[in-house]
């Protein structure tokens, strides 16, 4: 086991322990030192079992019994097992392909899991070192081809996995004493043996060519390269441990001079799902950092809150406080002009509208005013110059709301007497007069003719709307009764009255 | 559930739990005093917002006061001289007759007021403003008149003295004479009139009438 000290893509230490009582022990004082952060546990265990499967078109819960099955039947007794979808067959039923892989064996994993568990250390996965190994494939341009990844994390053993088009699909961990003596000798033939195993298991077809992607820290590219130049369809290529590390961002040094670094920057950084094989309640703890850190963030977002609408709410105090002094110097402004305008009427105190209701009421009574019979009798007295025949004995005239009103009623003649309206109304000009024809040279159709004239002529001015004859002075009606007298003593040739009543009408404003 | 709750570790979370309770303690002790403070200020502020809308409106009204004012201050003023504004001046339409006739010597001259009373103003204006009290005093007129001019003349006198509004309401002019027996001077009239004149005058509520000046 060894313990890496990652941060912001960079190691500081690594620790190992052994897996011995003693290992345990320091190991769990580490962790007891150590500060509460989450740890991902990356494995590269030769226990690690990859099988592929194919799994019949299935949805939802049948589906998920289904893959459970599977995953039961290799790993009936680990907890560290999962099975991963790889897309489906191309033919056939189409079936989903999937791989079950876990550790058959956990019983070494399981007391540095306890000691973890001890401690409360939030373990946020359990990370399978070969699965990883699919992330780094597009860092080295290789996720579409099939490649054997020949990785080494730690000096006796020799890691080999076989990814096809990003999905892995095998992966084997060799036990290797790697002296430095004809090492190369031994990794050429370890490799040219896992091809075989491929091709045999039709994994890798005999047609299709291999990409050997060799991850070392110092390899003997020659010899490897010459060992393997015999064997047809296999591509061979070195990735120098410092070039990969600049590539997938790793600061500084890596950790140990292997590339188990590598995988573990993998694992930290976040690339791709951050568990493999980690059961529930293996994170359990995990769970608890995610309270805490849920806790700080809502502690935090909270205080920002507070503090941002606080600021936001002294703020805007303080615009109001601007705003209501100008507001005030406004109003003392506007009350000024208040002041000087309502001191002028001072004197006067009889509101404006009342002032304005007395003059149009005064004005209006003032106009009514203007209305005498004067224009009436001067009228009249215009149309008597051409008929001095005529001769007025009494004129009545009045104002009158009703020009059907008699003449000769004395109702109405106060304002105050006038029944109330809901609206102003006309006021008409009633003349009512009694007059008589002067009988000269008893000639009777003479004097006929001249009441008849003097009424024409008063109809024919524009002054009078109505001239109603109440009375003729001679009644010629067959239905009336006539007499004379044409004595040559007599006076008066007819025994007739000579005298006339008129009405004369005019509307307002006549 | 319970057991759940129960399960929970809590010293694992104690310290986060009071921090998360410190900071929403904090921030809602920091919102509950700004916010109070900014209402506070709110508060006054809208209060000084409705009083400069109150003096502006006053201002606007003491702006439109003043406009009617300068239009009808100078007639009300003349109606008041006039006394057609409050109480009416009955010795003084009295006095004028009297110095009319003074002057034209008319054979007969007598009046007769009646009592004054209030008369509806929905009859004269479109609308009517319940704060004045109009009043018609009639005054009838009998009159011996030498000549029709006379009756002009004398209500043409009444108009020049200014001293009231009023509003001949009926008027009836008879002959005292055969058609052409016709006198010239002396105290016998040729014509007797016989008029009904209307007094107006306008009185204010007691309020402004009390404050006028």
């Amino acid at each position: 086991m060894i313990a890496y000290d990652w941060s912001s893509g960079r190691f500081s230490q690594a620790i190992a322990f052994e897996p011995t009582e003693e290992g345990f022990r320091h190991f769990e004082r580490y962790l007891k030192r150590s500060p509460q952060q989450p740890v991902n546990l990356l494995i590269d265990l030769i226990e690690e079992e990859f099988n592929l499967e194919t799994v019949p078109h299935a949805r939802g819960k049948d589906l998920r019994a289904i893959l459970d099955r599977t995953l039961k039947r290799y790993f009936r007794t680990s907890e560290l097992c999962r099975i991963a979808p790889q897309g489906r067959e191309k033919f056939g039923r189409k079936d989903f392909k999937v791989l079950a892989s876990g550790l058959a064996n956990t019983t070494i994993l399981k007391k540095w899991l306890a000691i973890i568990e001890s401690a409360r250390t939030p373990v946020k996965g359990v990370l399978s070192l070969p699965i990883l190994g699919e992330k780094l494939l597009p860092a080295i341009k290789q996720h579409k081809n099939r490649v054997l990844m020949i990785s080494q994390q730690a000096p006796s053993t020799l890691r080999q996995s076989f990814y096809d088009n990003g999905h892995i699909k095998m992966s084997r961990l060799a036990h290797h004493k790697l002296t430095g003596v004809d090492d190369a000798a031994l990794i050429s033939r370890d490799i040219i043996n896992t091809i075989r195993y491929l091709r045999s298991k039709r994994l890798l077809k005999r047609n299709e060519t291999v990409h050997v992607c060799i991850i070392t820290p110092e390899p003997d590219k020659k010899t490897i390269e010459h060992n393997l130049s015999g064997e047809e369809l296999i591509e061979c290529f070195f990735i120098p441990l410092s070039q990969l590390k600049s590539t997938i961002g790793v600061r500084g040094d890596l950790p140990t001079q292997f590339s188990d670094g590598i995988f573990a920057h993998l694992a930290c950084k976040g690339f791709g799902p951050s568990n493999h094989y980690a059961s529930r309640p293996m994170r359990h703890y995990y769970r608890y950092h995610l309270a805490r850190f849920s806790l700080r963030t809502i502690a935090f977002v909270t205080l920002a809150l507070g503090i941002a609408i606080g600021a936001h709410n002294l703020l805007k105090a303080n615009l109001l406080q601007e705003h209501t002094a100008k507001l005030r110097t406004e109003k003392n402004l506007y009350l000024d002009h208040y002041q000087a305008r309502i001191q002028q009427f001072d004197t006067f105190s009889v509101p404006p509208d009342v002032v304005k209701s007395a003059v149009g009421v005064l004005s209006k009574l003032e106009s009514e005013g203007e209305r005498t019979p004067f224009t009436t009798l001067t009228q009249l007295a215009s149309i008597m110059q051409k008929h001095p025949e005529i001769v007025l004995m009494n004129v009545r005239w009045r104002t009158a709301t009703n020009p059907e009103l008699n003449a000769l009623s004395d109702s109405q003649l106060a304002r105050s007497e006038i029944k109330k309206q809901t609206k102003p109304i006309p006021v008409h000009k009633l003349t009512y007069i009694v007059g008589k024809v002067k009988q000269t040279d008893n000639s009777y159709r003479q004097s006929v003719e001249a009441f008849g004239e003097f009424i024409a002529d008063l109809r024919q001015t524009s002054h009078f709307k109505t001239v109603n004859v109440g009375k003729t002075p001679f009644d010629i009606d067959p239905e009336a009764g006539i007499s004379g007298d044409n004595s040559s003593t007599s006076n008066n040739a007819l025994n007739a009255e000579s005298t006339f009543t008129i009405t004369l009408l005019q509307e307002s404003g006549q | 559930m319970i057991h759940r709750i129960r399960n929970i570790e809590w010293d694992l979370l104690q310290r986060q739990l009071l921090l998360a309770l410190m900071a929403i303690l904090a921030s809602a002790a920091l919102l509950y005093i700004t916010y109070d403070y900014t209402s506070q200020y709110g508060k006054k502020y809208a209060q000084e917002r409705r009083q400069l809308r109150q003096v502006m409106t006053k201002y606007k009204a003491a702006l439109t006061d003043e406009a009617l004012y300068k239009q009808y201050v100078t007639d009300f003023q003349q109606y008041q001289d006039r006394q057609v504004l409050g109480d009416e001046n009955r010795l003084q339409w009295i006095e004028t007759l009297q110095k009319i006739n003074a002057d034209l010597r008319l054979p007969v001259l007598k009046y007769d007021i009646k009592p004054r009373q209030t008369f509806s103003l929905d009859n004269l204006v479109e609308s009517r403003d319940n704060r004045l009290i109009p009043y018609e005093s009639v005054m009838r007129l009998t009159l011996g008149l030498l000549h029709e001019g006379d009756l002009f003349e004398i209500f043409r006198r009444l108009k020049d003295a200014d001293i009231g509004i009023f509003e001949i309401r009926a008027c009836s002019i008879k002959r005292n004479t055969h058609e052409d027996d016709i006198r010239y001077g002396g105290n016998t009239p040729n014509l007797n009139a016989d008029c009904f004149i209307s007094w107006y005058t306008i009185k204010l509520e007691s309020e402004y009438a009390a404050k006028r000046r």
